[in-house]
């Protein structure tokens, strides 16, 4: 109804009207049909007359110049448009990245990796509200992330780290400690970490070789060890740290 | 959640973006022998083969028409309960993208459907568009390409 209105003073001069459909454009064998041009007659290229324009100021924001965009793409591919399309798309691709996306950070000396689908967010350390005889354990407290009260739990206890982030002598500087917003199964938590390296694509070997009997941050919660950058980084398994979280919060 | 709109004939479907890798060009298909009705054909997608199904072919039996807005939708299809390979859907008019909420399509006899400023939008149920016979061809297309890529 819309684009009649504004054929109107088109159709009038040039040609006998075109029936419009009035629902979505059927696709038809046929070539499509002419454009109806209303934006080079009564819009912005025009003579400014069309009413929809004190809504949209020009004609790139209104709907109907956004629908005839749309309809150029109804037009029949280029010559080798197909073709070239069909060799591009062959070919593999090698600049993705291998591997799979982990956050890496640091908690005391041991560096570990997380999967980032449980990653909400990373952000500056905050004042860790201790809850009343919890002193002891995994609960460190209670942090405000934005208004929002969120359990801080140390990994480095759950996992038996030595220096443990939550015990003062962990932070060498104020500046480095970041605290990871995390959340699995609906519930968020805030870990208090060391460091933070950022998203890292580490490659974990099919077969993970058997841990080594003492290392306890693996049996705990791990899922492999990686090389990266010369550092071993220990890759934890999602389900295992948060089952483990869960445990020692019940 | 955001939808994937596209056309089958002059009806408006929409599919969860979330399922699509991505939306191709329509590219040049090679024949699958044998292939049931409604298969258009497979085509090499980062040196892997994928099979391709026509929308058009399946819901009006006649084959796409060949237009830069005719695309192929490139899915994430669930083989079996947590085995995904990837199928192309060629569909017509895949030019839009709407945000939609699941709960605003309605059944309707065996369709769910959704207002729209433009008109209804039914939700794409791929399940129920498959054939025994294309079922069992996508089966036996996925089992070779295992069988090759152990091969080599």
């Amino acid at each position: 109804m819309l684009s009649d209105f504004k054929n109107r003073r088109r159709s009038a001069t040039a040609e006998p009207p075109a029936p419009t459909p009035n629902s979505a454009p059927a696709v038809s064998q046929e070539a499509p049909k002419p454009m109806a041009d209303c934006w080079q007659h009564i819009g912005i290229w025009g003579n400014n007359s069309c009413p929809e324009l004190k809504a949209h100021l020009h004609c790139r924001n209104c709907p109907t110049y956004a629908a005839a965009a749309l309809r150029l793409l109804d037009a029949r591919p280029p010559a080798d448009y197909r073709r070239e399309w069909t060799e591009h798309l062959a070919e593999r691709t090698t600049t993705a990245a291998a591997g799979t996306p982990f956050l890496v950070f640091r908690i005391g000396d041991d560096w570990l990796a997380l999967g980032i689908g449980a990653m909400e967010e990373v952000g500056e350390t905050r004042p860790i509200h201790t809850l009343p005889h919890r002193r002891e354990g995994v609960l460190l407290g209670v942090v405000n992330v934005r208004g929002e009260l969120l359990v801080c739990v140390s990994v480095g206890r759950l996992l038996g780290i030595k220096k443990g982030v939550g015990t003062e002598e962990a932070l060498p500087g104020k500046a480095a400690g970041r605290l990871l917003v995390v959340s699995h199964g609906g519930a968020r938590y805030a870990l208090p970490v060391t460091e933070v390296r950022g998203v890292q694509h580490l490659v974990l070997p099919p077969e993970p070789p058997a841990p080594a009997l003492d290392d306890q941050v693996m049996g705990a919660a791990g899922l492999s060890r990686v090389e990266w950058r010369g550092r071993s980084v220990c890759c934890l398994a999602e389900e295992k740290l948060f089952a483990a979280l869960n445990r020692s919060l019940a | 959640m955001l939808f994937l709109v596209f056309q089958v004939g002059v009806d408006r479907y929409a599919l969860e973006a979330a399922r699509v890798t991505e939306v191709l060009a329509l590219v040049e298909l090679r024949k699958i022998a044998g292939a049931p009705v409604g298969t258009a054909g497979e085509f090499t997608y980062r040196g892997e083969p994928v099979p391709v199904l026509d929308l058009c072919q399946l819901t009006l039996g006649r084959a796409s028409n060949l237009r830069l807005s005719t695309r192929i939708l490139l899915l994430r299809h669930e083989v079996q309960h947590g085995v995904f390979k990837p199928l192309g859907l060629i569909a017509e008019h895949a030019t839009e993208l709407v945000q939609k909420n699941l709960g605003e399509f309605t059944a309707v006899s065996d369709e769910l459907m959704a207002q729209d400023p433009r008109g209804r939008l039914r939700l794409l149920q791929l399940d129920q568009l498959l054939t025994p016979e294309l079922r069992d061809l996508l089966a036996v297309y996925y089992f070779t390409q295992t069988l090759e890529a152990d091969a080599v």
